[in-house]
């Protein structure tokens, strides 16, 4: 029996997207999915030479290792406080400067130009403020109040704080900008037809519609947290002040340790927690979002 | 599809940052080996161990002088070689050159005596197409303090055809030498190049612009060299330029490769190909009309040892190495130094199982033993994998290094020279040599040092084994002798109050007795073992100590510790010393006291060993080219055949007579070299007696490295700005007890 038209052209649509995916399939298999699963394995076994299986010691270690779990407080703690913040931050700043403000171009372009400078001149600023003998210290001292050693003390994370939002907020602000003017100004104007102060528009209106730029701008700046890593490095070096040591310098040491059973682990502890996260975000996202989308 | 995507973002970020490899299959399973009571026959060298080698390689050729004569240059103009040697074994008539100019085919052919002088004054020279020589020497008169400079234009036949000063032509340079057209001679000084007609006039001059690196005549006579401008982080800008005498007109070659051309050096031209090499290393050709650059092989894995090549050549294709051993002082020549050998270079083109050595530098010892047992070895070859051949950055070279062995591409050897040696260990990765050296026929435990052998052992395992060594030291001024038994923290500080001038101990006695006790309750494994075991790192011994120190006076402190891991308190001591007292540290390699310049004899140093504790203290020795075989070899009697090379007697009397790395483990020539440091140098039988004592004493400790490392370099970091006053006792303190209670416990 022949079959109907449209299941031909279904097959063939659906065997046309697949080769279209194909190319990325390969490519996340290649480069992430099979070197997880390469991880994964070497989590599960004594050491990589010998690859005797030891189920799940190398996890028990890991998670009685007081270096890995200072790691994860400090990291938890950096990526607690500073994305919440820049999320807020550059939406604020998105907001206000979404207005007709003075001076609007320039403080867009003052807000991007962290993203161009490089990493090493950032780092080479931040010493020069916050050294021991530095600018901030020096001020500080010339105003008669003591300095502070702000790199290794407990003021450490506030720094890098500083520094994370210094360099992300005008990229975060951007896309909030972007998402801002998107939104559909029928339902704005009707809403202050009917009296609705800014407030409640922006509370009960803007936001409402800014949740999936919310939700990316948040996985952004979740991964930029860790990309903070790199400046963190370049201004404290492998071992840093207790507050300031990461997930990845505890990465970073342990793979040049060759102690690659303990690294596997630890990144396969990271990818459970992140994909909590995220799975989190995905959450809510769906119930801030779900009524607008209907 | 969204999860979907963000499941993928979330196992990427992990991925990111741990670094897998790839190369999942390449480890094999491990090949169990019985230790053979025969290992390849790569054994003590023959008298004549260069012509063993030459015969070795297909294609060789030999060159040979008259016996005396010391192989210092060659050159080779149209098919014929000019070697210049230096022909006397009288230390006193030795003034630094060449005394004889020898010409020679290159089949083989017995050389000719071209001409000779009867100072050894030849600087530099250069064969011309004409058959004529020109040379440049320079001699200094001792007694009037004046130099003089010459230029001499030989001929074919050896007569004296021209004769001038250098001085009227180039004033007061030593030039290069390079032939010019009909018999003339091109001069390049720092910034200029004159072109010589064969009677010396000058018929052209040019000025050079910028630094010229390793210049080298192009068949078509212009000179190609290399230039480097240098930013504030090295160099910014390299490339090959040519010269051209007659104008000095400079055109830069084409360059049109990924890496840039800088750390490059011309061996020389085939045509229109430039051969370079990158490092001293790794060999490129370059196309000097396209430029193209095509990587060719390291010079040491085909064959060629850059440290005895005398001169290089293409022939079809193939580059040729002309060598000679190398010797530090002609009066002492290596031996078969009168003989030039023509090497082919030989990339991979036999059948032998390849054994691979990991390394972290790459020199003159290991090009010997590396290039000799490739030469020499029916069975094996080795090919080195010098992870800081492109890039000198260790922490760089230890990644690649972790990469290769996560991706199951482990070397069969480890130079463990400056390599993290523990987690080699931590990792089993380096095999128990102790049954091979026990199977050797050729070692006989009376012949060797076994005492210094053995306390290198780990829980019983040689792990291992090193071709030189050094004992910790410090040296102080004449008339202080104090061996390990009596060298305690008393006597150094009534050294230092007692008998120096310049050394005045800052701190009260109460004080002093204090950091004694405090040094003395403290041993390196005490520390390590408190650390380990609770994960916790006690800062509250350096707070004490640092208060201790502290209440010395301080008015700068700096001070450099350098690598090698020890006790922490007695570093700390170490550094204290150092800076307020007018003692030196160094190792102790040699019979008598060598550190920095050789002293005259009358105010030569007197030199305290070991490590000052309650006990009397350990001799601390420090290891130098010690190779291990990974467990994971396939073929480790391979590696065993190699690694024995390094207590053959002709390796031991290369390193120490020639290099001056240290203490050997071979009795005979560490006997011999005693005699003759007593019978020429600064050193005493009473020295060698008490340095043999050293060798024989049951406190001998081999400094492995390990966690101390990273412990002091971080204690060294931290108290470096305490001390000069940056920072209080508390900052340092609380800096200190974080950043190592993180190392520490990362490591538990």
């Amino acid at each position: 029996m022949k079959k109907p038209a449209h299941d031909r052209i279904g097959r063939r649509a659906r065997r046309t997207s697949a080769l279209f995916l194909a190319p990325s399939f390969l490519g996340v298999s290649l480069f992430f999915f099979i070197p997880f699963c390469v991880v994964v394995y070497y989590s599960l076994v004594a050491d990589p030479i010998s690859r005797r299986f030891v189920g799940l010691a190398n996890f028990q270690k890991l998670l009685r290792n007081a270096a890995f779990l200072q790691a994860g407080r400090n990291t938890l703690l950096f990526s607690g406080i500073a994305v919440p913040l820049a999320v807020a931050l550059s939406l604020a700043l998105a907001v206000a400067l979404d207005r007709s403000i003075p001076l609007k171009s320039q403080l867009r372009s003052f807000f991007l130009s962290p993203l161009v400078v490089p990493a090493a001149s950032v780092v080479l600023v931040w010493q020069v403020i916050f050294h021991r003998s530095g600018a901030l210290n020096s001020l500080i001292e010339a105003l008669g109040g003591t300095g502070v050693d702000w790199l290794k003390s407990g003021f450490s994370q506030l720094v890098i704080v500083a520094l994370y939002l210094w360099k992300n907020l005008g990229y975060d602000m951007v896309l909030f900008m972007a998402a801002l003017a998107a939104i559909p100004k029928e339902p704005l104007e009707a809403a202050q037809i009917d009296g609705a102060s800014p407030t409640v528009i922006f509370f009960r209106l803007k936001l409402r519609y800014l949740a999936p730029t919310t939700f990316f701008v948040t996985i952004m700046s979740l991964v930029n947290s860790f990309k903070a890593f790199r400046e963190i490095y370049l201004l404290t070096g492998d071992y840093p002040f207790e507050t300031l040591y990461m997930l990845q310098h505890f990465m970073n040491n342990t793979f040049r340790a060759l102690d690659y059973q303990k690294l596997s682990a630890a990144a396969v502890v990271m990818f459970l927690a992140i994909t909590a996260v995220i799975g989190l975000l995905f959450w809510l996202e769906g119930r801030l979002g779900k009524d607008l989308e209907q | 599809m969204k999860k979907l995507l963000a499941l993928l973002l979330a196992l990427a970020m992990p991925l990111t940052l741990a670094a897998c490899g790839g190369k999942d299959d390449a480890a094999p399973d491990p090949v169990p080996q019985a230790v053979t009571d025969a290992p390849a026959p790569v054994t003590d060298a023959p008298a004549d161990d260069t012509a063993a080698q030459a015969a070795a390689v297909p294609g060789a050729v030999q060159i040979a002088l008259p016996e005396g004569d010391v192989i210092t240059d060659a050159k080779l103009q149209d098919g014929v070689f000019y070697i210049g040697a230096y022909g006397s074994t009288d230390p006193e008539d030795y003034t630094g050159g060449m005394d004889r100019i020898y010409t020679a085919g290159t089949d083989g052919s017995a050389p000719a005596l071209l001409y000779t002088r009867e100072s050894s004054d030849i600087d530099d020279f250069s064969p011309s197409q004409d058959g004529s020589v020109w040379l440049s020497t320079y001699h200094f008169d001792l007694d009037a303090q004046t130099s003089e400079q010459n230029l001499i234009h030989v001929g074919a036949d050896g007569s004296v055809l021209a004769e001038l000063a250098t001085a009227d032509v180039a004033g007061d340079v030593i030039p290069q030498l390079f032939p010019a057209a009909d018999g003339g001679v091109l001069l390049l000084s720092y910034q200029t190049v004159y072109t010589l007609d064969s009677a010396g006039s000058v018929i052209a001059s040019a000025d050079i612009e910028g630094s010229m690196r390793e210049p080298l005549l192009l068949p078509d006579g212009q000179i190609v060299y290399h230039q480097e401008a240098y930013g504030l982080d090295g160099v910014s800008a390299a490339a090959f330029v040519k010269l051209d005498p007659a104008t000095g007109a400079v055109t830069p070659l084409p360059d049109r490769s990924e890496l840039g051309l800088s750390y490059a050096s011309p061996l020389c031209a085939d045509g229109n190909t430039l051969w370079f090499t990158r490092t001293g290393s790794s060999v490129y050709t370059l196309d000097m009309a396209t430029g193209a650059e095509t990587e060719m092989y390291t010079l040491m894995n085909a064959g060629i040892n850059v440290y005895d090549m005398r001169t290089c050549f293409v022939r079809d294709g193939v580059l040729w190495s002309a060598e000679s051993p190398a010797s530090m002082n002609p009066t002492m020549p290596a031996a078969g130094s009168n003989v030039l050998t023509l090497y082919p270079a030989r990339a991979g083109e036999d059948d032998r199982p390849v054994l691979t050595l990991a390394t972290m530098r790459s020199d003159n010892g290991l090009t010997q033993m590396v290039t000799r047992f490739n030469r020499l070895s029916a069975d094996y070859r080795i090919q080195v994998r010098d992870y800081t051949a492109d890039d000198p950055w260790i922490d760089h070279a230890l990644e690649k290094l972790n990469y290769d062995i996560i991706g199951g591409d482990i070397p069969d050897m480890f130079l463990l020279d400056s390599m993290p040696r523990h987690t080699l260990v931590k990792q089993g990765l380096l095999a128990d040599l102790s049954p091979y050296l026990a199977a050797d026929p050729d070692i006989t435990a009376d012949d060797y040092l076994m005492n210094v052998i053995d306390a290198s052992r780990e829980d019983g395992q040689l792990l291992g084994l090193f071709g030189a060594f050094q004992i910790g030291s410090l040296a102080a001024l004449p008339g202080q002798s104090v061996t390990v038994e009596n060298n305690t923290l008393e006597n150094l500080f009534s050294l230092q109050t007692q008998d120096m001038d310049t050394a005045v101990l800052q701190c009260t006695d109460g004080e002093q007795d204090t950091l004694a006790a405090l040094l003395l309750a403290q041993s390196p494994e005490d520390i390590v073992d408190l650390a380990n075991a609770s994960c916790s790192f006690d800062g509250v011994k350096f707070r004490a100590l640092a208060e201790m120190l502290a209440a010395m006076p301080a008015t700068e402190y700096n001070y450099d510790l350098g690598a090698s891991g020890a006790e922490v308190p007695y570093r700390l001591f170490q550094a204290y010393l150092m800076q307020y007292g007018d003692i030196e540290f160094d190792n102790l390699n040699g019979w008598a006291y060598t550190g920095g310049e050789e002293p005259p004899i009358d105010q030569r140093g007197s030199t305290l060993v070991g490590w000052p504790t309650s006990q009397g203290g350990m001799y601390d020795v420090m290891t130098i080219y010690n190779f291990a075989i990974s467990s994971r070899s396939a073929y480790p009697d391979g590696c065993w055949a190699f690694i024995r090379q390094i207590l053959t007697e002709d390796a031991f009397q290369q390193r120490m007579l020639e290099n001056g790395e240290g203490f050997c483990l071979k009795r005979s020539v560490l006997d011999a070299w005693a005699d003759m440091c007593v019978q020429y140098e600064a050193a005493t039988r009473a020295d060698v007696d008490t340095v043999n004592a050293i060798f024989q004493s049951d406190r001998l400790r081999v400094d492995h490295g390990g966690l101390m490392d990273q412990v002091f370099s971080i204690v060294t970091e931290e108290l470096e700005p305490y001390f000069d006053g940056t920072i209080d006792l508390d900052t340092a303190v609380a800096a200190l007890q974080s950043r190592v209670s993180l190392y520490l416990s990362e490591n538990s």
